[in-house]
């Protein structure tokens, strides 16, 4: 009985550790982000999207906290239906999901901590999975699994703002089928039809973000993300 | 030469069933444009509805060029027999109203006649391409905006930068004018061997409808024989608009342009020069 | 002696087997009017559009003001007007139009004011701007004389050109022919199938069948002395027989009808016949007479003298 007692004790303590840890580790990673209220950036922007054709692309892109988030350009953008900051901004609320550390991985030359995030109220977000960097305290990669848009995996890169927790370079893969222009107003008469050069791509779409030039915290003003 | 020129412009210019062409391309480019004013974007949203589940498409997509790529790829089809509506009657259309009689019985020689005849009905197909391109390229610009053109094909979408658009399209209305040209050339060729300007014009119409149905069918058999179909060929100006370009399918397809403009005229010119005017 | 403006030699033509000019001599002299007559089916057709190189020969030259047409096409046909069967012109253009048109095919770019007198002389005064397809057959046929003429050629070449003209037009035609030939000193080439019509404005002519030349001379020479049928309207039918019956020209007498009478004289002797009608007091409401091309055809091949 005592050691049924121990076990069960040292299974909450170690539970109570892995959470403290995770919510520490959260903690950094808010203390990073929590510098930016805003800013410029220039972007280009790269597409691999089953059956889409798309060249790559720049223009500029603006964020406000908590999670207002634009991307300008001349041309047709294709951009995942969560901004990239949603997940930053749902951590924040430390009250409003529970965090888990589920281990540890190396994520390129990073030591990172797996934290599993679940909300704790009826949100799109099923379930979060975060890989931050335990040394530099940002996230790296995470996994989130929505009720609208299936899974999305975002994969970050850092360079010259890694004290703001600002990647410069942001990788978006997208679950999705392959798509297909409808038989209806597809145009290809008499063409010889291609064979899918793209094989490994199917299935999944990738968006490349490189930001480039960050403005900091210049009081952007709200208009800046309804304009047309 | 240029005299002759000018009076089978002038013969066309004044010929009421020339303007029929551009009556019917002014109808249907603007009330494609006008369908896709007032339903555009319930027509992307069903295009890209697979999409729209995944990502959130910005920008542009409703614009000019788009509208015009859809005008090209529906009336390019139409613009054949329209053509052949008036090159099919301009040497049998002479012979059915007995006005190649005096027109033969003139100084100038036949090849000149067939020459005259020839580049007059190119530049009523060239202006009918130009006209075709002010209103659905001009005008849609006009009413829907610039942006990045979004190309249906069947396998797959391609999106192609609006710096990237124009030259697209200029390059392409010269090859659909050359390809026009092979059909300027064939009916011109029929109307050379009758005495009534119906069969040309008929003849020529069915030929380009029977080709282009064998063409689309996908059946093996048509496979093998598509490649020598002149109307394969004709659509040609659509891989202008694919990326990167297959350059070696349309300098293939148009070597087969100029071969067979070259192989009609050839016989064209071949049959009227020793042709008995007997009616 | 005058000087040759066209002249045919061994012409032929061959439809397949069908030989429609069959070794065909023509000679037609600069500034008179020929008739080339034969019924249909003649070769007429053939040879006159073989003339205008549309058909082109099996065999045989033809030479036009001294050149070989086929070497110096262009040249020759600047000097040559022509209507070919019946005029046809674009109906949705005005005449002023299709004039200018042809005019324009001759490499001419003339005056307006040179065009509306072209329409005044063959009689379309008033209806320049109107367009063809208003004209009648007749009107379409005075502009084809005036499209044979915008280019003041030195040949003109009409093929059945009274056809559909009323009866004014004709009178009109043939005085526009007399004055081509007599003030402006053109070669002007009538064919026709009716020889009564030749004899009134032709200098010499050549009749074909077959294909081939069947009589060829002077118009005068050719008709002078041939039998004609002669029809006498008299107001009193009965006593204008029995006054030819006791009379020299008993023998003549073909047929006495209910109100004509009708009589084979040549046609030097009708003055002779008017004088004696006049001289008996005999009313007579007309004497005329009619020569077909048939009747003269159909004696001519009994008559193997060509």
């Amino acid at each position: 009985m005592r050691t049924l007692l121990l076990l069960v004790g040292i299974t909450m303590s170690v539970e109570m550790t892995m959470a403290q840890t995770a919510k520490e580790t959260i903690a950094r990673v808010n203390q990073h982000f929590a510098k930016v209220k805003d800013y410029a950036a220039d972007i280009a922007m790269n597409f691999q999207i089953p059956g889409v054709n798309i060249e790559p692309i720049s223009g500029k892109v603006y964020y406000k906290t908590p999670d207002k988030f634009r991307v300008k350009t001349k041309g047709i953008v294709f951009l995942p239906k969560q901004n990239p900051y949603y997940a930053l901004a749902m951590l924040k609320d430390t009250n409003a999901y529970t965090a888990i550390l589920s281990g540890n991985e190396k994520t390129g030359n990073s030591n990172c901590a797996i934290i599993n995030v679940i909300p704790n109220s009826e949100t799109d977000l099923i379930l979060g999975k975060f890989w931050i960097d335990n040394a530099r305290g940002v996230v790296m990669k995470s996994q989130l699994t929505t009720k609208s848009n299936g899974t999305i995996m975002v994969e970050n890169r850092y360079g010259n703002m890694l004290t703001y927790a600002l990647p410069d370079k942001i990788v978006f893969t997208v679950d999705m089928t392959k798509f297909k222009v409808p038989k209806a107003v597809a145009v290809d008469l008499n063409s010889k039809s291609k064979k899918s050069n793209n094989e490994s791509n199917k299935g999944t779409g990738t968006i490349e973000l490189q930001f480039s030039n960050y403005a900091l915290n210049k009081q952007l003003k709200d208009e800046v993300f309804t304009q047309e | 030469m240029f005299n002759l020129i000018g009076i089978e412009l002038f013969k066309i210019i004044t010929k009421p069933r020339s303007y029929l062409g551009f009556l019917a391309i002014t109808l249907i480019i603007l009330l494609i444009q006008f369908a896709f004013y007032i339903d555009g974007k319930q027509y992307l949203d069903f295009v890209f509805q697979s999409l729209q589940n995944s990502f959130q498409i910005e920008g542009n997509v409703m614009n000019g060029s788009l509208i015009c790529f859809i005008i090209l790829q529906m009336l390019i089809v139409q613009m054949p027999l329209l053509i052949a509506l008036v090159t099919g009657d301009l040497v049998s259309g002479e012979a059915a109203s007995g006005t190649i009689r005096m027109l033969l019985s003139k100084p100038y020689s036949r090849s000149q006649i067939l020459w005259a005849k020839y580049i007059a009905g190119s530049i009523y197909t060239f202006a009918l391409i130009a006209w075709l391109g002010i209103l659905a390229l001009g005008l849609g610009l006009l009413i829907f905006g610039n942006g990045d053109l979004v190309v249906l094909k069947s396998d797959e979408l391609v999106i192609l930068r609006a710096d990237d658009v124009l030259w697209r399209f200029l390059t392409a209305f010269f090859v659909a004018f050359l390809s026009l040209s092979m059909v300027t050339t064939f009916s011109l060729m029929l109307s050379c061997f009758t005495d009534n300007s119906i069969t040309p014009i008929v003849a020529s119409m069915s030929v380009i409808i029977i080709f282009t149905i064998i063409g689309t069918l996908d059946v093996p058999l048509f496979d093998k024989i598509k490649p020598a179909l002149f109307t394969t060929h004709m659509i040609i100006w659509r891989n202008l608009f694919d990326n990167p370009l297959p350059m070696e399918q349309i300098i293939q397809s148009l070597s087969v342009i100029v071969l067979h403009i070259a192989v009609f005229l050839s016989i064209a010119f071949w049959h009227f020069n020793r042709k008995d005017i007997q009616n | 002696m005058s000087s040759s403006a066209i002249s045919i030699r061994h012409l032929s033509k061959k439809f397949g087997a069908f030989s429609a000019v069959n070794d065909l001599n023509l000679e037609i002299n600069a500034g008179e009017v020929f008739g080339f007559l034969g019924p249909n089916g003649a070769g007429k057709s053939t040879t006159l559009r073989m003339l205008l190189t549309l058909i082109k020969p099996t065999a045989g030259e033809i030479f036009v003001l001294g050149k070989n047409l086929q070497e110096h096409r262009s040249e020759i046909l600047t000097q040559v007007g022509s209507i070919i069967e019946k005029p046809d012109f674009h109906l949705y253009l005005t005449g002023f139009n299709n004039l200018k048109i042809q005019a324009r095919l001759c490499g001419l770019q003339p005056a307006d004011k040179q065009l509306y007198e072209l329409f005044e002389t063959v009689g379309l005064k008033g209806r320049e701007h109107d367009k063809v397809k208003t004209y009648s057959h007749g009107m379409k046929q005075r502009l084809g004389l005036a499209q044979a003429l915008v280019h003041n050629p030195q040949i003109v070449i009409l093929d059945e050109p009274t056809t559909g003209l009323d009866p004014q037009g004709i009178i009109d035609l043939r005085l526009l022919i007399l004055r081509l030939k007599n003030e402006m000193k053109k070669t002007v080439v009538l064919s026709s199938h009716i020889l009564s019509e030749m004899e009134l404005i032709a200098d010499s002519m050549t009749i074909i069948a077959g294909g081939k030349a069947v009589v060829q001379g002077k118009v005068k020479e050719l008709l002078s002395n041939e039998d004609l049928i002669i029809v006498i309207e008299p107001q009193n039918n009965i006593l204008c027989a029995q006054e030819l019956q006791q009379s020299q020209w008993q023998q003549r007498i073909d047929v006495v009808g209910e109100s004509t009478i009708a009589m084979k004289l040549s046609k030097h002797e009708i003055p002779e016949l008017i004088k004696f009608l006049a001289d008996k007091n005999l009313g007579t409401y007309s004497v005329s007479y009619k020569r077909t091309l048939e009747d003269y055809f159909l004696k001519l091949t009994n008559q193997p003298h060509v």
